[in-house]
């Protein structure tokens, strides 16, 4: 398959998804919400999966994405494009301010301090609440639509977010096999070794970050406008936690992996919202079952067992002939 | 200010010390999980309140006498973890660590997930084990359950220095602490120390649950906070040392009672977590940890 037709594919799908589920509300609404976790798992992938720098701050960055995007909309009267580029904008920005103290830190600890992370901003985001209207959070961000055609509203909004989503997807394929993504993956291996190749540890590990902060964000932007609702509530270490599964699901080294795990985590997941009582135990317990029992992830494992049985395929027909 | 502050101050360090023996058993277990398995248990503040679960259960719900329902409570938390510990953490041990960390925060959202289905929002009232008439001491006044929960850490530590210095166990978690390979090689049994160093973890915080539990009552949502700050504690002590993580745990407390008192306590939270990135930014080691 050529490269052009599979990405015409990859945005196809939820476009005709959307169309097809133009009038249902709630199956809408499970789509943006397949699409926004697609963006966190991919922001997720550039971080940890090819940098291999570990994060929990996903959370974090998705918050502030979420209110520097509303704050925006609601007190400078901005359009969502606006809130949008704001929101990428001021997630890039601390994305690199989070990195360039942090390079010192490596492994668990990396995490653990991303995870300070997302709490203090959770703190700040409750405690600050003249700017951020604190528990009550902020509301009456108005959703974006398209001018000039008459769709379903929310459809115009799963539209301009799927376009969005298809852009970071292809611009994060190119990157990773792009020589600046080459030079990035190799910080996941070994620092010395990137050093003495001549990659500046230091920037491309703020840029990684950054970069993945930025998408975060931009999520951020789209959920809040979508919910026209946010409050620190929704912006829980639980989100982290839930994301990194996707993409352990997935396969941590793999974008499409990543959004596939998204997908399918997110299809578990917003149907158990109907029972409130039960949703985090089996949430939980479904994301220890995929940890424990496929830490490599669902694509990575189907790979390597083609790989596997298309090399003793070949064996066998070597030793025949 | 300076009047204002000189009053509260005998207040705020004897509720300081009291949170901080708390905080720093935490951080002892974050310890011992660490030495044992250089796993970090987010899942341990969860722990603790199972224990919180269980003295509920059997000192309130069963009216068992003290001396019964608490060594009770000890032992069904570490059967509880145990099995938890075979059941998951075993089998992503010797995965990247980014692997056990998630599988112990997922197992924490489990938990609580679990006692709040289970036993519905309401939190739980312990009454206090020997009454709640504040004690006055040097101008600050304690609850009588302070003196517990201080006695009560200082006899699981001690219990704790002669397990670790005494011990074959205690030896061989200590041993796999310095060098887990080098361990291994002269036959200190990888799996077994995991179990047992999740196990002594969970013994710690079923005692530690026990005797809180008067004070903050019986509350699902508790574990992350008790994760959070006992895991502060640690790292700012230094996590490969016990004494250290301890007097981390007691600082921590001491910190959170110092902004409640003296600032906001909204504002308590806001500064752990931000002291707690600026020393792993800046001694990633911990303040009274070697160089790495």
């Amino acid at each position: 398959m050529g490269k052009p037709l599979e990405y015409a594919l990859w945005l196809a799908v939820p476009l005709a998804a959307g169309a097809f589920l133009q009038g249902d509300a709630y199956a809408l609404s499970v789509l943006v919400f397949v699409l926004i976790y697609g963006l966190l798992a991919m922001a997720t992938v550039l971080c940890m999966g090819h940098a291999g720098q570990i994060t929990l701050a996903q959370a974090g960055f998705f918050a502030i994405g979420a209110y520097a995007a509303s704050i925006t909309e609601l007190e400078l009267g901005a359009p969502f494009a606006g809130g949008l580029i704001m929101a990428l904008v001021v997630t890039g920005l601390c994305g690199y301010a989070l990195g360039y103290p942090i390079l010192r830190v490596k492994g668990h600890f990396l995490g653990l301090i991303t995870l300070a992370f997302t709490q203090v901003v959770n703190e700040v985001v409750t405690h600050w609440t003249s700017l951020t209207g604190g528990v009550n959070g902020l509301y009456g961000m108005s959703q974006p639509s398209i001018p000039f055609v008459e769709f379903d509203p929310l459809y115009e909004f799963a539209i301009l977010l799927a376009l969005f989503w298809f852009t970071v997807f292809v611009a994060c394929g190119n990157l990773i096999n792009s020589r600046y993504g080459r030079a990035m993956h190799m910080l996941k291996f070994s620092d010395w070794g990137a050093q003495a190749n001549g990659i500046s540890v230091a920037r491309y590990k703020c840029e990684a970050f950054a970069l993945s902060a930025a998408i975060c964000g931009g999520a951020g932007a789209f959920y809040a406008t979508f919910i026209q609702y946010i409050g620190p509530e929704s912006f829980t270490l639980e989100v982290s936690i839930g994301v990194i599964a996707m993409c352990i699901l997935g396969g941590m080294t793999d974008l499409r992996g990543a959004i596939l795990g998204a997908a399918a985590l997110t299809l578990v997941n917003e149907p158990l919202r109907m029972v409130p009582e039960l949703q985090p135990v089996i949430y939980a317990l479904v994301i220890l079952l995929v940890i424990v029992l496929l830490p490599q992830g669902v694509v990575p494992t189907l790979r390597r067992l083609f790989a596997e049985r298309r090399a003793s395929r070949q064996a066998v027909e070597a030793s025949r002939s | 200010m300076f009047d204002f502050v000189l009053a509260v101050l005998p207040q705020v360090i004897v509720t300081g010390l009291m949170l901080g023996s708390i905080y720093a058993l935490l951080s002892l277990c974050f310890c011992v999980v660490h030495a044992g398995t250089g796993v970090i248990n987010f899942a341990q503040g969860d722990f603790v309140v199972i224990g919180l679960v269980f003295i509920w259960l059997t000192y309130v719900d069963l009216q068992l006498p003290l001396l019964i329902a608490i060594p009770l409570t000890v032992l069904l938390t570490g059967l509880v973890v145990t099995i938890m510990e075979r059941l998951t953490i075993a089998r992503v041990i010797d995965q990247e660590p980014i692997i056990p960390l998630l599988v112990t925060l997922a197992l924490g959202i489990l938990i609580r997930g679990v006692i709040h289905l289970v036993w519905g929002t309401q939190p739980r009232m312990v009454p206090h084990f020997s009454g709640d008439t504040p004690i006055l001491i040097a101008g600050g006044a304690a609850l009588p359950q302070t003196f517990w929960i201080a006695g009560g850490a200082v006899l699981i530590m001690i219990a704790l220095y002669f397990f670790f210095t005494k011990t074959l166990f205690g030896l061989s978690i200590r041993a796999s602490a310095t060098d887990r390979e080098g361990a291994q090689v002269i036959g200190v049994n990888a799996g077994l120390i995991s179990l047992f160093a999740f196990g002594l973890s969970a013994l710690i915080s079923g005692g530690a649950g026990a005797l809180v539990a008067p004070i903050t009552n019986v509350d699902a949502y508790l574990g992350l906070e008790f994760s959070l700050k006992g895991f502060a504690g640690a790292v700012l002590g230094g996590i490969d040392k016990p004494v250290a993580a301890l007097a981390g745990g007691l600082f921590i407390g001491l910190l959170e009672t110092f902004v409640s008192g003296l600032i906001s306590s909204e504002y308590r939270n806001m500064v752990v977590f931000g002291v707690l990135m600026i020393v792993l930014i800046v001694r990633p080691n911990g303040l009274l940890g070697g160089k790495g």
